[in-house]
Parts: C-alpha cells; sequence; structure tokens
C-alpha cells in the first residue's frame, strides 16, 4: 500500500480544492476495506466509513491547533477504526476488534465533537434530496435571499419558491430524523 | 406577496440576522404568542448554524470519485 505524504491531505486550505481524491482512495481505501471486513462489515460499510472519515480529516485539519503526526492514511485508518468499532458496539455486533489488543476507547474522542458530526450528517442528508431541493436549501442555508433564489432558479412567483422550499426543509428535517445517529446526537 | 410570502420573508432575515434591533424585537414578541412558529424557526437556525458549504462541497466530490472508482470497478477488487 502507498502511502500519502505527510500532511498532503488538507495541509494547506489554499490548495485542497486540487487534492487528487482518486489517489486518497486508491493509496488509503484497503486497508480500511480490509479492517471493516474483517470485523464483520461490508464493502458498503468501508465506503460510508471511509468517507465519512475524510470528511473527519477536513473537519479536524480546519481546527488551528490541528498537527497532523502520522502519515494521511493512518490517520484515516484511525479514524475509521475509531468509527467502525462505534458502530460494532451501538449495534451490538461483538467482534474480535475489541479483544485485538488495540486500547482504543471506542469514541471519536480527539476525532470529532458532536457538532461536527451532525455537519456530516446534514450533509449527508442534504446529498439524498433531489436535485432542485439540494440547490434551493443550499443557497437558502448560504443566507441568499429568497427573491433571489426564486429568481435564479426560474419560480414564477415567490409563493411557488416559498412552498417548494418548506416542502424541502420538511424533506431534510424528515431525512434527519429517520437516522438513528442524528436522533442519538440530539 | 401574499401574507405567508411576507411572513417567509421575515423568517428568513430573522434566521440570517438581517434585522435591525427594532424588527428583530418586534419579531420575537409576535413569536411569543407562536409556540409552532417558534419551533419552526428554532429547527431552521439549528440547519443553517450546521451547514457547512465546504463540507457540502467536499460531499459532493467525494461521491463524485466513488461514482468514477465504482465505474473502474474498483470496489469490486479483493472482495
Amino acid at each position: 500500500m502507498q502511502h500519502q505524504p505527510q500532511q498532503k491531505i488538507f495541509a494547506d486550505p489554499l490548495t485542497k480544492n486540487q487534492i487528487d481524491y482518486k489517489s486518497v482512495y486508491t493509496s488509503c481505501f484497503p486497508m480500511v476495506r480490509s479492517m471493516v471486513l474483517k470485523h464483520g462489515g461490508t464493502t458498503d460499510d468501508a465506503r460510508d466509513i471511509f468517507q465519512d472519515s475524510i470528511l473527519v480529516l477536513f473537519q479536524n485539519s480546519a481546527r488551528e491547533q490541528f498537527h497532523l503526526t502520522v502519515s494521511n492514511c493512518t490517520y484515516l485508518y484511525s479514524i475509521a477504526r475509531n468509527k467502525w468499532l462505534k458502530h460494532v458496539r451501538d449495534t451490538g455486533k461483538i467482534t474480535s476488534l475489541e479483544m485485538s489488543g488495540d486500547h482504543s476507547d471506542g469514541s471519536d474522542g480527539y476525532y470529532d465533537d458532536q457538532k461536527r458530526e451532525r455537519q456530516r450528517l446534514l450533509v449527508k442528508h442534504l446529498n439524498l434530496l433531489n436535485d432542485r431541493c439540494r440547490k434551493i436549501l443550499k443557497h437558502f442555508f448560504e443566507g441568499v435571499p429568497g427573491e433571489e433564489i426564486a429568481q435564479t432558479m426560474d419560480f414564477s412567483s415567490y409563493e411557488y419558491y416559498r412552498v417548494a422550499k418548506n416542502r424541502c426543509t420538511e424533506g431534510l428535517k424528515q431525512s434527519m430524523q429517520k437516522d438513528r445517529a442524528f436522533n442519538e446526537l440530539m | 406577496m401574499n401574507e405567508l410570502d411576507i411572513l417567509d420573508k421575515k423568517i428568513e432575515n430573522y434566521v440570517h440576522k438581517r434585522m435591525d434591533e427594532s424588527e428583530r424585537m418586534a419579531f420575537e414578541e409576535e413569536l411569543k404568542t407562536n409556540n409552532q412558529l417558534r419551533e419552526n424557526i428554532r429547527s431552521l437556525i439549528a440547519l443553517v448554524e450546521l451547514y457547512n458549504a465546504e463540507l457540502f462541497d467536499l460531499k459532493k466530490k467525494l461521491d463524485g470519485t466513488e461514482e468514477e472508482l465504482h465505474r473502474e470497478k474498483f470496489f469490486d477488487a479483493d472482495k
């Protein structure tokens, strides 16, 4: 497995748009998948955990006191492993992961906190909405005035925009409320 | 604009802190007598505060990357 050079991922906010995510996957995903498969999960579970771990890494990199001291792959693996351990504990699946000699407490601890986890859940559920709802809510959350959204998205009146936005918001709330992980955080 | 549209604009301005002090105080007085609206606004503010544009963009990029890798059968390897 190839490790990404230290501090390549998200090290410089100015270059984060140029990150080659494909190489992050090809370099780091196999070890995460191997860990998840070995402990009762599937490749899809590994994909979810891996993607979430990249988002955690991104959020952590924004913190001033954040210093990456291990390779990016090792760091991602560490986040993923803690997440998977927490998942298997929460779902009552006991696997050898808990007896592997690693003394992790199974929480995200340093890597995570509730607000940032809720942020990731919001993004996840926003992405489950249809394209039009996603655009409306993205603009709304970013503070674009409703009249401007209505105009740029070709609503024939503010009323149509308002009704659509309220439906999208309700859809988002319902989707999030169905998510066990979100309810645990509320 | 009808009354509901006007209320919606008020909610939007309140949520995004675009009201001046007197407007905001008057609107908060209105909210005291309308539990449902108050609750609705509370949940909207929570969503707006949680929203992170950079995280949203990154999630889209990662989904795109996964789609590309899926097409290349990357995730089928070593099952």
